[in-house]
């Protein structure tokens, strides 16, 4: 019988225990969330003023930006009214000039190609001398040029002057580093009688 | 106290030592629960923190309108003067 009471007392006790603790512990709990739910409305509020200002001034600058953009235009327009107003243009020929090709002209090849040199043709009045000829270009003897065999290496350094007292180095210059070339000169300067060799 | 009496409230003890580990259950179960809550409400209000750090600069919209209506306000003045040479320079 008494052990039944203490048995009794005891489970009633344990009940009503682990409601106190475990009830204290999810009031605890649930503060503790409600104070941080507390904090993320008024964050929540902060957030919702900061956006009201959003939409209202969104709109604004699109309306202005459009304004200005569709302004833009019309002060190029005037800007360039402006320009071709301030810019001097020459008065306009009462004769307009002959339009001509902006690549220029450019000299037919018809006549010399069939043999007709217009400076030969000139006439002159009879009791005028023809025209001196125009002055040659005097050739002037470059002391040495060096000549090259078939495989481009220099020879040597030559001096050649025909007996006409034409001297040949008027034309070695225009020898191209080609042997072939070079040597068919070369064997010109010896026929010619062009004295080869070392100076 | 007779035998079945007696054997009623053993049966009762017994039936309340259930109830008192059920109870332990059920607030271990709803403890748990809350814990999570309390975890979830924390990652709500950093990232809620975290937006009112992007929202906190909106202050700044209405001055950039402010600015856009004096861009205007001078293209207007611009136009004006523009207006004024051009007449000059066609005349």
């Amino acid at each position: 019988m008494t052990a039944l009471v203490v048995l009794t007392v005891i489970v009633i006790a344990a009940l009503i225990a682990g409601l106190a603790v475990y009830l204290y512990w999810a009031g605890t709990l649930l503060d503790r969330i409600g104070a941080k739910l507390e904090g993320a409305a008024e964050i929540v509020r902060g957030i919702v003023a900061d956006a009201e200002l959003i939409g209202p001034g969104v709109e604004h600058i699109n309306e202005t930006g459009g304004v200005v953009a569709g302004a833009l235009p019309l002060l190029y327009g005037m800007a360039e009214g402006i320009v071709a107003g301030v810019t001097p243009t020459p008065p306009r020929p009462e004769v307009p000039e002959v339009a001509r090709p902006a690549s220029g002209t450019r000299r037919s090849r018809l006549l010399s190609s069939v043999g007709y040199k217009p400076e030969l043709s000139r006439t002159y009045p009879a009791d005028s001398p023809p025209p001196p000829n125009p002055p040659r270009r005097p050739r002037t003897a470059r002391p040495s040029c060096r000549l090259r065999n078939r495989h481009g290496h220099s020879e040597a350094t030559h001096t050649c002057v025909a007996p006409a007292g034409i001297t040949v180095e008027g034309m070695l210059p225009d020898i191209s580093p080609l042997s072939r070339h070079s040597l068919r000169v070369h064997h010109w300067a010896r026929a010619a009688g062009c004295q080869i060799g070392c100076p | 106290m007779n035998p079945t009496e007696h054997t009623l409230w053993v049966s009762v003890i017994i039936v309340g030592f259930v109830v008192v580990v059920a109870v332990a259950a059920l607030l271990s179960l709803l403890i748990y629960l809350i814990k999570r809550i309390d975890g979830r409400v924390d990652t709500i209000g950093a990232t809620l923190t975290a937006a009112k750090a992007n929202t906190a600069e909106t202050v700044l919209i209405p001055q950039v309108a402010t600015g856009v209506d004096a861009v205007l306000a001078e293209g207007l003045q611009h136009h004006l003067f523009l207006g004024r040479v051009l007449g000059k320079v066609k005349s």
